[in-house]
């Protein structure tokens, strides 16, 4: 199947999960001022994902900006309001949202050896994380 | 990763369940950064109001304060939605102030010190040249990084917690020597350097806003060295911070000649610049476009005028007094300013208080802006006005109040106005 394809990154946080690829190519913040914490919806005007969800996607962005609270974010979103995302892949993790992600128990993985994830993965492609041993398979779509 | 003794017990449970869990997850945070070792940690400062850290914060506290978890190493808290002598006046739902106390109360029995404030290393929490702090404060992690010399990330809310219970984190980021180092050069233009150097006018606010958020964007996630900043007051540098923080994934800013790492831009790069650095310029044609985006509102009429983000510090109420004079706040129009409990005790002993509010503004202590729930109390048809990049940057998105952006005589104008006078064109924050 010439459509799967598997890449290898660094863990950040354990866990396996699979789903849709929702793929931004901006830096993100959990904060509430890119998106509504309570529905997982993007509200940004301008953002590369204005008006999409990212609640139980397989959520792809650059890394961490604006505000360290954006920790408290994701962790409310994946405990809270269970708005979250399934698993994180960035092209660089950033402690802000990397300690929600391990505390929440949520997969998440950087630094692959195809580059960026967003140069890679499209928004609707299928990702299986495996975030134990590292790799994620992507089958196009 | 290699763990002391010391870290073996902790995570062994040998100092208690609360010492065992947090220790296990910072394990799990340098283990994830590939960090050889922790570090000891010189003091913390934690992010606490509910608006942020809601209830899965709120049950993160309770539950460390329930199994007796205590903050180890000199602890500081960030503002919050309201001032906690003059809670009535911010016309917030009850749940909030419930919360809020129920927070308190839990950072209180684990020893942390309420200052509700962002500019602790003024005050309760001064850094030190080589400490490790665990702070959650991109303005104040900048100012230490960069003015003092100390070592602090943009620590997240939960790992600078956990440094708190255990009094280490992991060698991780910018607390390591081979991350401090540039990777960019930014040249300031003489005729920026001449506009951030009007002190006492009143329009420096604006310029120096334009200038921190020009340098974090442009760095982003590169450390910068700059080269051609005028000498600063330390409010002035503050101030810097804060714009540029949010923008940046490290708050180092290496200002040649200023930052004790960076005598000469040599020296900051360890003694050789190495060949092809990036190098940019920042001119007064890019603080003129930085200052056209932040202006969106699509009326000419405030509703609200909010300064102190961050938090002011007594010189800056002093010149917000001495511009206020004897003008008057127009009916209908909500004048804030924002600063903490320590700088209201010299501002009510220096008469300051007493100027400021006799205008018609209000000075508030503990309160922060960012912290208010904007989509519940305001909505989207209100507009604001402001000469803090930080304060638009991380209040927006649908639902929202509009911004203008301008210089502390701006916001004078306007407050006594009601209209905020700078044209409206370009879009894009």
């Amino acid at each position: 199947m010439n459509n799967i394809r598997k890449y290898k990154g660094r863990v950040i946080s354990k866990g396996m999960a699979e789903g849709e690829a929702l793929v931004s190519h901006m830096p993100f913040s959990f904060m509430g001022s890119i998106c509504d914490l309570a529905s997982g919806t993007i509200y940004l005007g301008g953002h590369d994902l204005e008006g999409r969800s990212l609640k139980d996607k397989i959520f792809i962005y650059d890394t961490d900006y604006m505000s360290t609270s954006g920790c408290w974010g994701l962790l409310n979103m994946a405990t809270i309001f269970k708005s979250g995302p399934k698993a994180i892949l960035w092209r660089e993790a950033h402690n802000i949202s990397a300690n929600a992600a391990i505390y929440a128990r949520i997969p998440a993985m950087d630094h692959f050896e195809g580059g960026a994830p967003y140069e890679f993965i499209k928004t609707g492609d299928w990702v299986r994380v495996d975030a134990e041993k590292g790799v994620i398979t992507v089958t196009k779509r | 990763m290699k763990l002391s003794d010391r870290d073996k017990q902790m995570l062994n449970g040998m100092e208690g369940q609360a010492v065992q869990e947090a220790m296990s997850h910072l394990v799990a945070l340098g283990e994830a950064f590939g960090a050889d070792e922790m570090v000891k940690v010189d003091s913390c400062h934690l992010l606490i109001d509910w608006m942020l850290a809601g209830d899965a914060g709120l049950q993160l506290y309770e539950k460390f304060a329930n199994m007796k978890a205590k903050l180890r190493v000199h602890t500081t808290v960030e503002p919050i939605a309201f001032d906690l002598d003059r809670w009535d006046e911010f016309n917030l739902p009850g749940e909030f102030y419930e919360k809020q106390k129920s927070i308190n109360l839990a950072l209180k029995k684990m020893g942390a010190i309420l200052t509700c404030s962002c500019q602790i290393h003024f005050n309760h929490n001064q850094p030190k040249f080589g400490d490790n702090l665990a702070w959650t404060e991109g303005n104040a992690t900048g100012y230490a990084n960069s003015i003092v010399g100390a070592r602090g990330n943009r620590e997240s809310t939960i790992s600078s917690f956990f440094a708190g219970i255990t009094g280490r984190l992991p060698k991780y980021g910018i607390l390591c020597d081979e991350n401090r180092q540039p990777k960019i050069i930014i040249e300031i233009d003489r005729k920026v350097a001449d506009a951030v150097s009007t002190r006492g006018s009143g329009t420096t606010s604006s310029e120096l806003s334009l200038l921190g958020m020009t340098i974090g964007d442009i760095a982003f996630d590169k450390i910068p060295a700059i080269v051609g900043m005028p000498k600063m007051t330390n409010e002035e540098l503050k101030n810097l911070f804060s714009m540029c923080s949010p923008a940046l994934t490290a708050t180092l800013v290496h200002l040649v000649g200023i930052t004790p790492e960076a005598p000469s831009l040599d020296a900051a790069f360890g003694g050789k610049i190495p060949k092809g650095i990036e190098k940019k310029r920042i001119t007064l044609k890019m603080l003129q476009e930085a200052r056209e985006s932040l202006s969106q509102a699509s009326t000419t009429a405030v509703d609200a005028i909010l300064t102190g983000c961050p938090f002011k510090h007594i010189y800056e109420l002093q010149e917000i007094a001495d511009l206020l004079k004897d003008k008057k706040v127009k009916e209908g129009i909500d004048f804030l300013i924002f600063t903490d409990r320590s700088i209201m005790a010299q501002a009510k002993v220096n008469g300051l208080q007493e100027r400021i509010e006799r205008s018609g503004a209000r000075l508030y202590q503990d309160a922060c802006p960012v912290m208010f729930p904007h989509r519940l109390i305001h909505g989207p048809n209100k507009v604001f006005a402001t000469d803090s990049v930080k304060m638009i940057r991380l209040i927006r998105g649908a639902g929202k109040p509009s911004w203008y952006f301008g210089s502390l005589v701006e916001l004078i104008d306007a407050a006594q106005t009601g209209k905020f006078k700078v044209p409206l064109r370009k879009k894009g924050v």
